[in-house]
């Protein structure tokens, strides 16, 4: 299975999980890290090091970062490795509600992009959406 | 040559930098003054990618920002200074790289540290650093995003 981490600015990771096991229930394999100004780069870079090696267990890790050019993903993203380790920046919702349900499997890139586009397809300007269901309606109806 | 913000931050270009500072001072010109980082090419392309296209980012020795001090004070852009660590800004000023203004971000010395603020801890090396730029006329200020209260050096030296 590939490992999952979540890194974020300070306790974001964690609530994304707590939130996400209150709408699907206990989620498995997913290690959350937080950053907080109190903590010096050449730490938290240990900290990121250690979580990335802990939770590979032969398939890769998957790292979930909140902001891409933020510390902890310019910290994650030293650790980038084929094969190894990728990093999505801008984990949201959807995206660890959708890890609880798949079966995290490799290659890791394929499964990484696989997390991206899904994340990305569920950022929505929901009145577009409206508007084009009423419209899908009205052509079918015609 | 406008210095718009000379600044002290451990993370150098990070989210404070980018989504706040950046657009706050309408900064054109990053220059990162970090002797190691200036080496290494993949920090160094990391750290830009957050970066919008608008804006120039430079990594440079110490030595080479203290050679480009002339043709600086003819700039007419916007500048950020960043220095990963407190000595490198006083190495700078003492070679003639002369700032009125230091901004402390965030710094998190080691070892018999003074924490000045949630995100600036500093030894007492750093500190009479501060202390000597402070004499010299440097104002000294510690503030992480423009939100927040400024506070002087002056406070900690009384």
């Amino acid at each position: 299975m590939i490992g999952i981490v979540v890194i974020t600015h300070g306790q974001l990771g964690q609530e994304f999980i707590k939130t996400a096991e209150t709408i699907v229930g206990p989620l498995q394999g997913i290690v959350t890290l937080g950053t907080n100004r109190t903590q010096g780069v050449e730490s938290l870079k240990q900290e990121v090091e250690k979580v990335i090696r802990a939770s590979d267990q032969g398939e890769g890790v998957l790292v979930l970062t909140d902001m891409f050019g933020g510390t902890p993903s310019n910290l994650s993203l030293a650790f980038l490795e084929e094969e190894k380790v990728e990093v999505v920046t801008g984990v949201n919702l959807p995206m660890i509600l959708k890890l609880s349900l798949e079966k995290r499997q490799g290659p890791l890139k394929e499964f990484a992009q696989y997390v991206r586009n899904y994340g990305q397809r569920n950022i929505t300007l929901a009145s577009e959406i409206l508007k084009a269901e009423v419209g899908a309606v009205r052509r079918q109806t015609r | 040559m406008s210095l718009v913000l000379v600044r002290v931050d451990d993370r150098l270009i990070h989210g404070q930098v980018t989504e706040v500072w950046v657009p706050h001072l309408t900064v054109h010109r990053i220059l990162v003054v970090d002797d190691r980082v200036a080496q290494d090419s993949k920090e160094k392309k990391i750290l830009t990618l957050g970066v919008s296209s608008s804006t120039q980012v430079e990594f440079l020795t110490v030595k080479q920002l203290v050679a480009q001090y002339p043709k600086l004070t003819q700039d007419k852009t916007r500048i950020l200074v960043l220095f990963g660590r407190m000595d490198l800004a006083y190495q700078v000023y003492i070679q003639g790289f002369h700032y009125s203004h230091l901004n402390l971000g965030n710094i998190h010395e080691e070892s018999g540290t003074k924490a000045l603020s949630p995100s600036v801890c500093v030894n007492p090396g750093s500190f009479g650093q501060l202390k000597t730029l402070a004499q010299a006329g440097v104002t000294v200020t510690l503030q992480a995003i423009p939100s927040e209260r400024e506070v002087s050096l002056q406070e900690f030296l009384k």
